[in-house]
């Protein structure tokens, strides 16, 4: 049963009860009764959990509020069935909600229950009782316990009582708490601190002075307090908290007195408090928690009580100091934490100190830790730079475009750098001009900010910079700058304007730059000027436009590349051409794998250095294409580039075995053991390759995906699509599954096919075998999966879950010849992915087995 | 959208703020590889799928020592004991280490005094009653999430760790994930203007179930797995801890996928409302069945709703909205998304890790990012959403107070009585 359906379910028992409220006189709820029990005692598992759900719909509405009439009503009914004469199950489903929706009606009939010989009846009376409102359940309760012997029940009841926090309860659980049984006594120590009344108080105070379970009674009493605390009665909680510090010997029980006590002395628990912390002798917990409870006290005196204290603490209680005093935010305790941060050569204190200061620091604190940032490493300096820029004191930002322009240099860097991660835009003007005339490190990081502070604003100001003479760091940083202003500026185009416009009245030096950023930038709208470049009769523009151009990001440049590569007048200039040409290659997404494999031939034709070949060798290696591997075939024996060869070859058949694993297979054969001995781990790993792909399953095609809209995954997965119905199937608009994997080629993310939630694929293939014969299939899945073999379904998945490749295995009989295997595979959210492959009963790969998609 | 070359210029953007932007993780002082005398030692109290995870986590970390173990199961115990031994055999640096013991019953974890921490990833109707007991015996405590089976357990929980000033992480460790840190801070800094609708997509409540009597396998503690829960028969679905079935879906043991999945997805919701701590004053239950919405309504009007039109968590605001779930973050406009956060703008916690952070404030004692605190405010809003669809009827909820209002009947669902002799507090 789904939980739609249990949903749906109680929707209509709920509506049933709805119509009895409107009707008058109530309905017959002795026959309603009489129905639902032998419901509620049939042997069928899921038949009895839908009547259960339906007569819990039944009761739960009864017991609305308004409905008190026909809540007592259906409770009187269940109290007649409540007999030994009722079956068991149903007797127990009955008391179980009496124990929801039973009143005053029901406390008799379930204290009788306590005489029931079955042990299950007897327990679930006692919930039943417990959850009672009724003063006379406890009654019920009490005399039951002081007649009861056994120790499990009568702690049990006790337990109860408690719960049920009745007053009339104390009298007898005081007695019960001097009883001689560990387990009895602690329940009632327990149960007088659940009913927390003035009586329980002043039991469980009088058993303070005596009872061998001090510690017992020390938290009840705690919990008392916390009740007096809740009442407004701040002076008895006090009373009741330095009662037990007193009479306490564990220390924990002290923590939590002392904790009662700053909840409800405030400020005057502070001597009792500083004495714990001050106790050398005490664990560090408790002096710990005593130094946590005065950080949380109001006022100012648990500043000057913990500061006075920091430089006397041990070294891992100034660090609770620290980070206490912090979470205070009083600026009171900011001398201090620096005096401790500087006096300190524990490690762990100076990482306090140094995140504390973005609490407590204020403009002073940006000299401390832009020095401790710039002269430290390692964890020091990550923490001063964090704080720096997470100073919350209120003016920050100007004090740190103070310390920007007037500190130590290294200093000035490390307050560049909060200004930007601040995202201070305020200091960009005097970024602009420590740019321009700051010292050569402080200049090149006021650049690197304004690269995020700057704005469109600042592209025209770096322009202006790269028109005159830069030493080269600067010059490069600015470039860096620019390209990355006009990456992200708000009108592209606008920016790209701007530096094309600036290329007329540049010099040399300059035109190099704008090359350079326009280079950074690869935007196709900047060609123009580059082609530019090219032809210029300076050498060393035209140097950099090679670059630009053999950096380029997109394939448009790729016949340009081809063309320098071949015809350029300088060998330095077809190199970096060349080899932007074979890097290019790879992404041309406007080239299809034949056109590719030409331009790699052609590369190929034009170099005999092994740098290049190694390149081109590597691209052709990621190709699945049976011409690549005959191309890289040629290398194999070049004593240069032989074993790079060696290594894109197996790279290549593992590619190409995706898409026809026959020919991969005999390539691999054929070469594999001609290849060089350094490569032999990929061999073998290749080998392990190809004999996984023997058993696992890579050719699929696939249809949908399907949804309905406002229909959940589980609904999805019930319902039927095309694919599942015979008419339909052929003409789902199946289409080749493509490996998302290529390391695990049956391993398929479905994600790469729809993003979405709640909704399925359907992927089928075919599986031929020679023989018939028991196997194995193997199926992983996120979410659902339903798996059909030959038209009947051999395995169903029906729940969320992540993708564990080949993680179920599920026994079938493969019929000789063609077997059909169909995937029902259901998006909840998140991933969305299968694997499926196929073993003999013993695990062992079936030779012989073909997976290819249906004709 | 225009493009700059081969690359977008979203991609040049976020390609230029992750080069410039502060990391999302490490804000507290790391403590760096720490002398035996100093790690953390730590008790791992359940090993099923969840706890087995976290061993292997704190196994990684040079912080912590595992000494303890226990579970009610003979087999995983020993299984785990034996990988963390043969782990800590395999490490010079832990030339010191003597060994771990296993248990059966949590309190022999406790009794020990040469433990500082436990991890709690049992079943959730145990959370509560181990979990206070370790604040009593001085233990911090990581806690898998959902909380509690409760609300009233969950705040329970919240008065023993404040009592005796134990650090409490619970196991909502979205908080400790960039994007979830991102999308909450641009939320709490108004980059999508006053919040209009938050949608959390999770799965529905837990239902009674009826399962055939089984065998108990030998090595296993029925009688102990179950504890504080009404008595069964034991059926290896009641105690199956996988995603999909077992005992997250049986309501004697668990909320379902409302409070499973609720923990996490509510928990960003709560902290994107800056409601930690409050919650919803008005809940009203799906109309028919499960695929209608669940509404919270919050005192400022704003509703969050359970509903299926979100991946994770969608924030809905007047000026836009921010969409969050594992791995995938989306704004709408895009740049909402880009412009990393300013000084002006809501420093929500920073975490360096779930575990790591944990770490850390059981030394600096800070409370952590999922402080006990926040996991109580969160499960109270997973609770109040799976008694409002038990009942089938909205309620009213004072989050100051924690009262279901106008209501006694459905107030009784704030808690459940505990089987035989088991209590909350010891």
């Amino acid at each position: 049963m789904t939980r739609l359906h249990i949903a749906a379910l109680i929707l209509v028992a709920a509506s049933a009860s709805t119509a009895f409220a409107q009707s008058d006189p109530l309905p017959d709820f002795d026959l309603i009764v009489a129905q639902h029990v032998a419901r509620l005692s049939t042997e069928d598992p899921a038949d009895r959990q839908r009547a259960q759900l339906g007569f819990e719909g039944i009761c739960l509405s009864a017991a609305r509020p308004g409905g008190e009439a026909e809540r007592r009503g259906l409770c009187e009914a269940m109290l007649l069935h409540l007999g030994p004469e009722t079956p068991h199950e149903a007797r127990y489903w009955l008391i179980r909600m009496l124990e929801r929706i039973g009143h005053d009606e029901s406390v008799d009939a379930l204290a009788k229950l306590f005489a029931d010989p079955d042990e299950r009846v007897r327990e679930l009376a006692r919930r039943a009782l417990e959850a009672n409102p009724s003063p006379a359940a406890a009654e019920h309760l009490r005399n039951y316990q002081s007649i009861t012997s056994a120790t499990p029940l009568r702690v049990a009841l006790i337990n109860s009582l408690g719960s049920h926090r009745d007053a009339t309860s104390v009298a007898q659980l005081a007695d019960t708490a001097a009883a001689n049984e560990p387990q009895v006594a602690r329940a009632a120590i327990a149960a007088l601190g659940e009913i927390a009344d003035p009586a329980a108080q002043s039991a469980l105070m009088t058993l303070l002075a005596d009872s061998p379970y001090r510690e017992s009674v020390a938290a009840a009493l705690l919990r008392v307090a916390d009740k007096r605390l809740t009442e407004g009665n701040k002076d008895e909680a006090a009373k009741i908290a330095k009662q037990v510090l007193q009479a306490s010997t564990s220390e924990l029980s002290r923590v939590g007195a002392l904790n009662a006590l700053a909840a409800s002395n405030g400020i005057a628990a502070l001597p009792l408090l500083e004495a714990t912390l001050d106790d050398v002798a005490a664990e560090f917990r408790n002096r710990a928690a005593a130094l946590r409870f005065i950080a949380e006290l109001p006022g100012s005196q648990p500043t000057t009580a913990l500061t006075r204290r920091l430089p006397e603490l041990p070294p891992e209680l100034q660090v609770v100091a620290i980070h206490s005093l912090a979470e205070r935010r009083d600026t009171a305790a900011r001398g201090p934490v620096i005096a401790a941060l500087e006096a300190s050569d524990d490690e762990r204190v100076r990482l306090a100190g140094l995140w504390s200061l973005r609490h407590l620091g204020d403009d002073q604190a940006v000299g401390t830790l832009s020095a401790i940032a710039a002269d430290s490493d390692g964890e020091e300096q990550r923490v001063a730079r964090e704080s720096l820029a997470r100073l919350e004191h209120t003016n920050l930002d100007d004090a740190l475009i103070t310390g920007m322009r007037e500190l130590a240099p290294q200093q000035r860097v490390e307050c560049i750098r909060a200004l930007e991660t601040r995202r201070c835009f305020a200091a960009t003007p005097a970024l602009l001009k420590i740019a321009r005339d700051g010292p050569e490190d402080v200049r090149v990081a006021a650049l690197e900010a304004l690269s995020s502070l700057g704005g469109d604003a600042t592209i025209s100001e770096l322009l202006q910079m790269l028109m005159q003479k830069l030493p080269r760091e600067i010059r490069s940083a600015a470039e860096e700058s620019l390209s990355r202003l006009c990456g992200t500026s708000e009108q592209p185009s606008v920016a790209m304007q701007t530096l094309l416009a600036t290329w007329e009245p540049a010099g040399d030096v300059s035109r190099i730059s704008l090359i350079r950023v326009i280079g950074r930038l690869g935007d196709d709208a900047g060609l123009p000027l580059i082609r530019t470049g090219l032809n210029a009769g300076d050498q060393a523009v035209s140097d950099a436009a090679v670059r630009a151009l053999a950096d380029w990001p997109t394939s448009t440049v790729l016949d340009e590349l081809s063309v320098l590569a071949r015809d350029a007048e300088s060998q330095t200039h077809k190199i970096l051409a060349l080899r932007g040409m074979i890097r290019l290659i790879e992404s041309a997404t406007d080239r299809d794998a034949q056109a590719k494999i030409a331009l790699y031939r052609e590369a190929l034709s034009l170099t005999d250095r092994p740098e290049e070949i190694r390149l081109a060798l590597a691209g052709l290696g990621r190709l699945r294409e049976e011409a690549a591997i005959r191309l890289i075939e040629n290398y194999l024996d070049d004593e240069a580039v032989g074993n790079e060869a060696g290594a894109a070859f197996l790279q290549a058949v593992r590619a190409f075995a995706v898409i026809d694993t026959p020919a991969a297979r005999s390539a691999f054969d054929t070469t594999a053991p001609h290849l060089g001995e350094q490569l032999q781990p990929t061999i073998d790993e290749t080998r392990a390759f190809f004999t996984a792909l023997q058993g696992n399953i890579t050719q699929w095609e696939y249809a949908g995906p399907y949804t309905v809209e406002g229909e959940k995954w589980s609904k999805v997965y019930d319902m039927t699509f095309a694919p599942d119905k015979p008419t339909e199937h052929p003409t789902a608009g199946w289409r080749p599954l493509k490996p998302t994997n290529l390391d695990e080629p049956w391993s398929f993310d479905l994600t790469s096919i729809d993003t979405g939630s709640d909704r399925c694929i359907y992927a089928r293939t075919s599986i031929w075998s020679v023989d018939e014969r028991p196997a194995k299939l193997l199926i992983g899945s996120d979410d659902a999966v339903r798996v059909l073999l030959n038209g009947e379904a051999v395995y169903e998945s029906k729940g969320i879950r992540g993708h564990s490749p080949l993680g179920d295995e599920v026994p079938i009989t493969l019929t000789a010849g063609r077997n059909y295997l169909l995937l029902k595979v259901v998006q909840a959210s998140g991933g969305w992915a299968f694997s499926c492959g196929v073993r003999d009963e013993d695990g062992a790969i079936i030779d012989g087995l073909i997976f290819e998609p249906p004709q | 959208m225009p493009t700059t070359g081969s690359i977008t210029r979203r991609k040049f953007l976020t390609r230029a703020i992750a080069a410039t932007a502060t990391p999302y993780v490490l804000s507290i002082p790391a403590w760096g590889k720490r002398p035996p005398s100093e790690r953390i030692t730590m008790g791992i109290i359940g090993v099923g799928n969840m706890g087995g995870g976290h061993v292997d986590t704190l196994m990684s970390h040079d912080e912590v020592q595992i000494v303890a173990i226990c579970d009610v199961d003979r087999e995983k115990r020993e299984s785990y004991a034996h990988d963390v031994s043969e782990h800590y055999a395999a490490n010079a640096e832990w030339a010191d280490y003597a060994g771990i013991d296993t248990y059966n019953e949590y309190e022999h974890v406790l009794e020990r005094d040469d433990i500082d921490a436990v991890l709690i990833a049992v079943p959730d109707h145990w959370h509560a009653a181990i979990a206070i007991a370790a604040c009593r015996a001085g233990k911090d405590v990581y806690c898998e999430k959902p909380l509690s089976l409760t609300i009233h357990e969950a705040w329970e929980m919240v008065r023993a760790a404040r009592r005796y000033d134990r650090v409490f992480q619970t196991g909502s460790q979205q908080r400790s994930s960039s994007e979830f840190h991102k999308a909450c801070s641009l939320v709490r800094s108004g980059r999508i203007g006053r919040i209009t609708k938050v949608t959390v997509n999770i799965g529905e409540p837990s239902w009674p179930k009826v399962l055939p009597k089984e065998p108990i396998p030998d090595g296993f503690d029925w009688d102990r797995w179950l504890g504080p829960t009404p008595w069964y028969p034991y059926n290896f679905e009641r105690r199956n801890g996988d995603y999909g079935a077992g005992w997250r879906f049986i309501r004697d043991t668990s909320g379902g996928m409302m409070t499973d999945w609720g923990a996490h997805h509510f928990d960003i919701a709560q902290w994107g409302l800056g409601m930690d701590g409050s919650g919803p004053v008005e809940i009203i239950p799906p109309v028919a069945s499960g695929d209608d919405p669940l509404t919270y309504m919050y005192a400022d009007g704003t509703p969050v709703v359970r509903a299926s039109d979100a991946n994770g968590v969608l924030f809905t605001g007047t000026d836009g909205r921010i969409e969050v779930n594992r791995g995938h973050f989306r704004t709408w406009p895009e740049e909402i998304g880009q412009e990393p956060l300013g000084p002006g703008d809501v420093r929500l916690y920073e975490s360096p890790g779930h575990h790591q952070d944990f770490i850390n404030c059981v030394r600096t004692r800070r409370r952590p990012i999922a402080d006990v605190e926040i996991g109580a405010s969160t499960v109270t809003v997973c609770h109040l959403g799976n008694i409002a669809w038990w009942l089938r009827r909205p309620i009213r909820w004072d989050p100051q107070k924690r009262e279901i209002l106008n209501d006694a009947e459905a107030g009784r669902w704030v808690d459940r009585p505990r089987r035989a002799a088991y209590r909350l507090h010891a």
